[in-house]
């Protein structure tokens, strides 16, 4: 990594390069890294330019099903895992972190100027700055998300013990659209640029309605892809294949009986 | 994930018309076509059909698998008409490229808007609803127009086929509908 991977979870997960070595209780894993599905990543742009036309417009935001999945965690006293929805995003390649890292809390630096109830006033510079770096998919690292943490509870402490959780991600209707990511966990701090990215982006619309305000983040999550599985909900049809369902491609509905 | 801008789009055309110099005619497809008119900045493939004459097509597909090597994109040749019989008038709706008929043998359009809105409700994937509320908002289809053509058209969905099951579409039309009434941005 270009960056600065010092973290509280460096005993016991080890990036190097496509690879993830989990050394937890004196047992090593390897996981290899991947990069998220083609049909998740265009669901999520498109869904990330859709909140920012509302809040462009000052809309009513219901749910933002495309920043807030349901993350799931365990450790090895769970009876049962830990879900809670989280607010989670993106960040930059490393090579392209430094120059959105500097573009991002300029944008911080000048709504900082002006008081917090302002959000009209900075409205265009945030959507504009948010916007800039979704224009730009190329310099996105489509292998790892960023998650900053809050309160230190349950999910915190079931990384810090088991740096494994499991996302899902539900969409609106009609499609419903859903997948299930799994992830590694590094839990990183402050001086992380990953850290300093999420937390600038979420400063952008701190103030926005749908967010509840809050000062402090003690750590942030960085987490790699290991495996995904599209759950979106499909029709089942009396077919050939051993699932019994058919996929795109021309299939042919065949008599149950 | 390669992402395919205008730019990568524009390769193509230029490739294709340096290196293939039989006539023919090529129809960009869905997001293709909206990249190309500036309606959004990416689509994750290149999607087009081709009609050239039956003696040139393994030079063609020869000319794509270059372009394909050379452009590190994905490109994908598919018609509607593959998925779901084409509505009457298809042809006609096609939308001529004009920045593209200067004088080659190999002509550019986009394929008729209706015929593409209904392929994509008929998979009815998450992207397959924007790409038709796209043309709706930027007036290349009206949804008075799509409710006149498909009432003709349904009749010749098979039951049989997946992409075609009439009640299946219906559904997926009137989701389509909803979403265009709650004004679902794209």
């Amino acid at each position: 990594m270009g960056v600065s991977n010092k973290n509280l979870s460096e005993d016991i997960v080890t990036i190097s390069g496509e690879n993830i070595h989990i050394n937890r209780n004196g047992h090593s894993r390897d996981f290899k890294i991947c990069e998220l599905p083609q049909k998740f990543i265009s669901w999520q742009l498109q869904y990330k330019n859709s909140i920012y036309d509302a809040i462009e417009k000052d809309e009513y935001i219901a749910f933002n099903a495309g920043h807030l999945p349901v993350v799931g965690t365990w450790n090895d006293e769970s009876d049962f895992p830990n879900l809670a929805n989280k607010g989670i995003g993106f960040t930059p390649k490393d090579e392209y972190i430094d120059h959105y890292l500097n573009l991002v809390e300029s944008a911080v630096e000048k709504i900082s100027k002006l008081p917090p109830h302002a959000v009209n006033e900075t409205r265009d510079l945030r959507i504009a700055t948010a916007r800039e770096f979704y224009a730009h998919p190329e310099h996105i690292d489509f292998r790892r998300l960023g998650l900053l943490e809050i309160f230190e509870g349950a999910t915190y402490k079931n990384l810090v013990a088991n740096p494994m959780a499991s996302v899902l991600w539900t969409g609106n209707s009609p499609v419903f659209i859903s997948f299930q990511v799994d992830c590694v966990v590094e839990v990183i701090t402050t001086e992380d640029p990953r850290y300093r990215f999420s937390w600038a982006m979420r400063r952008l619309f701190e103030y926005e309605p749908f967010h509840v305000v809050q000062t402090i983040f003690p750590y942030a999550y960085c987490m790699w892809v290991y495996d995904y599985k599209d759950k979106t909900p499909k029709r089942r049809y009396p077919g050939a294949r051993s699932d019994n369902t058919v996929n795109e491609g021309g299939g042919k509905i065949k008599s149950p009986h | 994930m390669k992402f395919v801008k205008r730019a990568e789009i524009e390769n193509f055309i230029n490739g294709l018309a340096s290196s293939f110099s039989a006539p023919g005619k090529i129809f960009f497809i869905g997001e293709t076509s909206q990249v190309m008119e500036g309606w959004r900045t990416w689509t994750d493939k290149l999607e087009f059909f081709a009609e050239v004459s039956a003696a040139d097509i393994s030079v063609f597909d020869e000319t794509i698998n270059k372009l394909r090597e050379n452009l590190q994109i994905e490109i994908i040749e598919e018609s509607p008409a593959d998925i779901i019989p084409l509505p009457e008038g298809a042809e006609r709706r096609s939308r001529m490229i004009e920045i593209y008929q200067n004088g080659l043998p190999l002509h550019f359009y986009h394929f008729d808007p209706y015929s593409c809105a209904f392929r994509y409700i008929a998979r009815g994937d998450e992207q397959d609803y924007k790409i038709v509320l796209a043309y709706v908002k930027h007036e290349w289809i009206t949804i008075s127009e799509m409710d006149k053509i498909l009432e003709e058209l349904l009749k010749s969905f098979s039951f049989k086929t997946i992409q075609q099951d009439p009640a299946e579409f219906r559904r997926k039309y009137k989701g389509l509908l909803q979403m265009w009434r709650a004004g679902v941005s794209v």
